[in-house]
């Protein structure tokens, strides 16, 4: 049954519900809700944005374009970089009940190496994700969308931390699940997945490009079948658990993820839509029978 | 047979999608708001077709609105077209809390500015001149204050469209006014976590949601046109 407790990466969460990396910030949620938000959020694990080395601004607006059953986003990882995000974000995030995984993006391997030293060990944060697949930074798309490339990393992660390490790749690759057989060979302890789809929208007016980062990542239901196929590929070829997300926005959504082999579901752009939609969906999946 | 109607799927079949982040002209201590819809879009198309009775997921109030300027300053608010909301909901704040102030109101044509005949005390200018004094916003401001005396300090509460507000903060910039601009910029969340909304300000950029999206003039260098730069 869904509704029991499920265990990922040696850690014992509530249910299978949790958010995409950049989709929930409990922080600002607490300041626009209340405080008790960051106690009683609607997931079993929270995974926060991308944390980076230096501090980042992000894309020039405009950042956001709506689709047909879905959205387009050219955010570019404005965060407020490792040394702040330790000392300002940390403390108020470990008053949250439930696991933290910090989710991490470097630019060049030393970057990655910095940011899985640094957090790798500390008890506040449970497992890291490593985000190889964010279509918005050209270096991220280059390691996660080649097989090779990804191994070397997370080879080289892999001797920093004992902390689990998930990798999180990219839908615009050529073969996403030879990705995730390097992955979990070089030492990953699982994988997650879809990142946004690149697309592009044009002005209506100037015909030029809508978005001040140019292509932008489709999120939403628009992409749902689109991750359902990646996410049944990977789960056929890798024995490490999956967290699988893309265009969630039920119970059904989660539930046929997990019937294609995922064991954690994140619920990403239905968060923008309603706050408490993964309480929603969770109550629903526990609803559903699952193919035991 | 195989039936379709205009709209099905496809074009904007899936549009709305995102929730729209809407100034409310109204509220009471029972929790009753009231909305001021100009139908633009697939969003406010559909929420124009709401009926009574329907059920609507309402997240909010969310972010931070005008605050009352000190008590010796005159506030003078102005709102252009839909952005007469927020103006109008801080007017009836500043009624009862038996604040003296001044009302602008600017609207493209009469059929636009339909709700100036439930307002009172207002300034009311349209574009052509249909209805109220024929000119902008900024026009009637300036004829507003060289009717105060030079001396009575004022600050501008401001919500419109972004040329307006640039107009509005370029003006108070040159006479060395206080102003609140109530910028308008398409969100996801609204509550701080996707940041998609945000705005370029003296300190970089910053979410419109949670940070705005009232802003003091002088934080911006310029009020932004929507879309591409």
């Amino acid at each position: 049954m869904t509704g029991n407790p499920v265990r990922f990466c040696g850690l014992q969460l509530e249910h299978r519900i949790i958010n995409a990396s950049g989709t929930f910030d409990p922080i600002a949620a607490s300041r626009a809700f209340g405080g008790d938000v960051i106690t009683s959020l609607p997931f079993s694990a929270f995974v926060s944005k991308t944390v980076t080395v230096e501090p980042r601004q992000g894309n020039p607006p405009p950042r956001l374009w709506e689709l047909p059953s879905g959205m387009m986003n050219s955010i570019g990882l404005p965060n407020k970089g490792l040394v702040h995000w330790v000392e300002e974000d940390l403390p108020l995030l470990s008053r949250m009940k439930i696991p933290l995984i910090a989710n991490v993006m470097g630019f060049e391997r030393d970057q990655f190496s910095s940011l899985v030293e640094a957090l790798g060990g500390k008890a506040e944060i449970s497992a890291l994700e490593l985000n190889v697949s964010c279509p918005n930074v050209e270096t991220g798309t280059i390691i996660g969308s080649d097989p090779f490339e990804c191994g070397q990393l997370v080879s080289a992660m892999r001797l920093l931390t004992d902390s689990p390490l998930i990798v999180k790749i990219t839908p615009n690759a050529s073969d996403p699940a030879a990705v995730a057989i390097s992955a979990e060979a070089a030492g990953a302890d699982a994988i997650s997945l879809i990142n946004t789809v690149r697309g592009l929208a044009l002005d209506p007016v100037s015909r030029r490009p809508w978005l001040g980062g140019r292509t932008g990542g489709i999120s939403g239901p628009a992409i749902r079948a689109a991750s359902l196929a990646q996410v049944d590929a990977v789960c056929s070829q890798v024995k490490i658990p999956v967290i699988a997300m893309g265009g969630v926005s039920s119970g059904n959504d989660a539930a046929d993820l997990i019937d294609c082999g995922a064991t954690l579901v994140a619920v990403g752009t239905e968060n923008f839509r309603d706050p408490m939609a993964a309480e929603r969906i969770r109550t629903e999946l526990e609803s559903i029978s699952l193919v035991p | 047979m195989l039936a379709t109607e205009s709209n099905w799927g496809g074009t904007t079949g899936g549009r709305p999608f995102l929730a729209r982040a809407i100034s409310f002209i109204s509220s009471n201590s029972e929790g009753r708001f009231g909305f001021l819809l100009h139908t633009v879009g697939p969003g406010t198309e559909r929420l124009a077709d709401v009926n009574v009775g329907d059920n609507l997921l309402v997240v909010g109030p969310l972010g931070n609105g005008f605050h009352d300027p000190s008590e010796q300053i005159r506030p003078i608010l102005i709102g252009g077209g839909i952005g007469a909301a927020p103006v109008l909901a801080m007017a009836d704040q500043l009624t009862a809390d038996g604040r003296a102030h001044e009302v602008i109101l600017g609207f493209r044509d009469a059929s636009h500015a339909e709700l100036t005949s439930e307002t009172t005390n207002c300034r009311v200018v349209t574009d052509d001149g249909s209805t109220g004094r024929h000119g902008t916003v900024l026009d009637e401001l300036q004829i507003l204050i060289d009717s105060l005396e030079p001396s009575a300090p004022v600050e501008l509460l401001a919500c419109g469209p972004p040329g307006m507000l640039e107009a509005v903060r370029a003006f108070a910039s040159a006479k060395g006014l206080e102003a609140q601009l109530a910028l308008e910029t398409p969100m996801a969340c609204g509550y701080g976590a996707c940041f998609g909304c945000v705005v370029p300000t003296k300190n970089g950029y910053v979410r419109a949601c949670v940070d705005g999206p009232v802003f003091m003039a002088s934080q911006l260098d310029r009020v932004l046109p929507d879309g591409p730069l």
